[in-house]
């Protein structure tokens, strides 16, 4: 590592920043090697659930080693901080710098692998084929097991996909803007067949790998942690309820594992294609990843969360709560009786805490001394379940509008204290 | 009021509950070695570990309880809090007395502390898992300091080995004083003596060559993947509690630097 090295590091890291993706999770690997095999141990492994290994002042996580392998790009997307038209300082690794930094990286246990992307220079396929050189390298050349997200450029080719999906842990295609429409106007370049396209490619493989391995173990596995991808939020002017219904069709159709939402942040000045914003929109990015939640382990619809009625997420109110204020027919709520997806209905009720009521009912009968131990949220709660004595006023009998004040008031704030003064 | 008096141990904790039974009478505190015995205390029973007695006791436990279970009371006991001993003791209790699946019972408050001890347990293990920082050594030796809240040493190692069972590396807790040392797939004891460590981190006449180049390009790597706008040292904090930082490379900065 030369100082010369640090700087393009610097400069890369800076630049892949704005990619939401973070995780390492999905996929439990342990060393190739050791006694079983009698090889000689590789280095490193991955972790089912993930490992965090720093967060940022920012508060996001530090998983893996986030870089662009260059952020020259001939694409002019106004979203980006990397168009082509931007005066800023530009970089490129070489596939020994990055091989380099990545295991020294991940021998000190700075990191749990690494996370490639790039610019796009060339066509699609060259910028790929680079990036597929560098993560074999370290695959076979360096016995490398750590985990490897992989972006695939818009519009490569499936060969050099498919090759990707043989070393990288997850893939990911970006759709950035929801709608093709907004997507035509703000990256001229862009359209949504050459994300869905690799993404079909992607699936396409992870299939076949799935069956291959039915019949034969040893058959290769096909990018295990499946594959992501992101939308930026507050860039166009897409409601919630149509974001949150293509993100519902990318987890049932190209089975995604993960949808990330980026609050837009403007990060090229002024362009009349972009709107103004006072900062990015954190708040609005946040309700979303609760609505996605509640879709992915909740069992809802995201019809159900927003729709037509109802297009964007009540900022002031977490998304389940805002349903169960729609449907407050719904409640309230028995604990005791109520099966475990019913239960995780109820505003201020987690998995955590109705898996434990779950388990904690069949031992005793649950008053709210015992759901308050057990982590449920009973300030929220109290409105939406039955038991006796409940003295608050329930949904279905004060009605929403006076629950959604009483939650909304903040009660919390003290008046400021003060000494008083003996001549006023 | 009865107390019994042990050695500290695990095995002495069972060895406990085992003359509990014999002497049909129950403790109502355990002290263990060092601890003065409350003044209205009326008897105080010396217990003696022994392996015939928590032996018994562990076979008892296993026939009742399940192996997840048993994986809890291992956490309880590696959280090293004052009073989790007496915890572990009534939730036993309660396994050998109560009816079958008390250990899920929530509603108790025995199995609702040592489940929720258990998962802070776990979590700081699997945070240590990501906040360890090695540093290399002139000898080629990966070394790290730690100071967990609770032992999470044990819990940790396994991780290490496989994954970097190509390098010698050595883990070392700051706080209780002991360590482990891993060289050629074979994995022992270690401690470091004082002068060795240096501001949580590895004395730094010890470092290999370029040592600090590389940590220089983590905290510049750490700094430069911030986005200004989002900024939020709140979320930082919860997410990686500042009493770990000592212990980081992108947020300590020892002397010299």
């Amino acid at each position: 590592m030369t100082e010369a090295t640090l700087h393009k590091l610097k400069i890369l890291a800076d630049s892949a920043k704005y990619d939401a993706s973070c995780s390492s999770s999905g996929v439990g690997r342990g060393n190739a090697g050791g006694k079983k095999t009698g090889q000689k141990a590789g280095l490193g492994s991955t972790a089912a659930m993930g490992v965090c290994h720093s967060f940022t002042d920012d508060g996001r996580c530090v998983s893996l080693l986030k870089v662009l392998h260059t952020n020259y790009c001939k694409y002019d997307c106004a979203y980006c901080i990397n168009r082509v038209s931007n005066d800023i300082p530009r970089a490129a690794l070489s596939v020994q710098e990055l091989v380099d930094i990545t295991i020294e990286f991940y021998r000190r246990n700075y990191i749990e692998g690494l996370f490639l992307s790039s610019g796009v220079v060339g066509s699609a396929d060259t910028t790929m084929e680079r990036m597929v050189r560098a993560v074999r390298e370290l695959r076979q050349k360096h016995r490398f097991n750590g985990y490897i997200h992989m972006k695939s450029i818009p519009g490569a080719s499936q060969e050099l996909v498919h090759q990707a999906g043989l070393y990288a842990d997850r893939l990911s295609v970006n759709i950035e803007i929801p709608s093709e429409r907004n997507l035509k106007m703000l990256a001229p370049e862009k359209d949504h067949k050459s994300v869905y396209l690799p993404m079909q490619y992607i699936q396409q493989g992870m299939l076949q790998s799935k069956d291959e391995r039915k019949r034969l173990r040893s058959a290769p596995r096909f990018a295990p942690a499946g594959q992501s991808t992101q939308m930026i939020v507050g860039a166009s002017n897409e409601p919630d309820h149509a974001i949150l219904r293509l993100s519902s069709m990318l987890y049932s159709g190209p089975q995604l594992k993960r949808v990330y939402y980026s609050a837009f942040v403007p990060v090229n000045g002024h362009d009349a294609r972009l709107p103004v914003l006072q900062g990015a929109p954190l708040v609005r990015e946040n309700r979303l990843y609760q609505a996605d939640w509640l879709m992915r382990f909740y069992g809802f619809g995201a019809e159900e969360i927003a729709s037509q009625e109802h297009p964007n997420l009540d900022l002031e109110i977490d998304p389940k709560l805002g349903w169960a204020l729609r449907n407050p027919a719904w409640f309230p709520l028995d604990v005791n009786r109520a099966d475990y997806f019913e239960i995780l209905r109820v505003p201020g009720i987690g998995t955590i805490s109705a898996q434990r009521i779950v388990r904690a009912r069949r031992a005793a009968r649950l008053g709210p001394e015992h759901l308050q131990k057990l982590g449920v949220v009973m300030r929220r709660a109290k409105h939406f379940l039955a038991f006796p004595g409940n003295g608050a006023a329930l949904v279905n009998e004060a009605g929403p509008e006076a629950v959604r004040a009483m939650l909304t008031t903040k009660s919390g704030k003290k008046p400021v204290a003060y000494q008083l003064s003996l001549f006023s | 009021m009865v107390v019994f008096c042990y050695d500290g141990t695990f095995e002495g904790l069972l060895s406990c509950l085992f003359d509990a039974y014999t002497m049909k009478c129950f403790p109502a505190g355990l002290l263990g070695p060092g601890d003065v015995p409350p003044l209205h205390a009326s008897q105080v029973h010396q217990v003696e570990t022994a392996e015939e007695k928590s032996g018994r006791v562990l076979a008892g436990l296993c026939k009742r309880l399940s192996a997840s279970v048993m994986h809890m009371l291992l956490l309880g006991w590696l959280a090293e809090e004052p009073g989790t001993d007496m915890t572990m003791f009534r939730f036993m209790r309660k396994v050998f007395d109560g009816a079958r699946g008390q250990e899920h019972n929530m509603a108790d408050d025995d199995v609702l502390a040592l489940t929720k001890l258990a998962r802070q347990v776990t979590h700081e293990a699997h945070l240590m898992k990501g906040f360890v920082r090695f540093q290399k050594t002139a000898q080629g030796v990966y070394g790290a300091v730690i100071g967990p809240r609770y032992h999470v040493l044990p819990l940790i190692v396994e991780h290490f080995v496989e994954r970097f069972a190509d390098q010698n590396w050595l883990i070392y807790d700051e706080v209780r004083g002991q360590g482990v040392y891993f060289e050629d797939g074979r994995l022992q004891d270690a401690t470091l003596d004082a002068h060795l460590v240096q501001e949580g981190g590895l004395a730094s006449h010890l470092l290999a060559e370029g040592e600090t180049l590389f940590e220089k390009a983590w905290r510049g790597y750490c700094t430069a993947t911030v986005i200004k706008e989002r900024l939020n040292p709140r979320l930082q904090r919860r997410c990686m509690p500042a009493r770990y930082w000592r212990y980081m490379t992108e947020k300590r900065f020892p002397k010299g630097l």
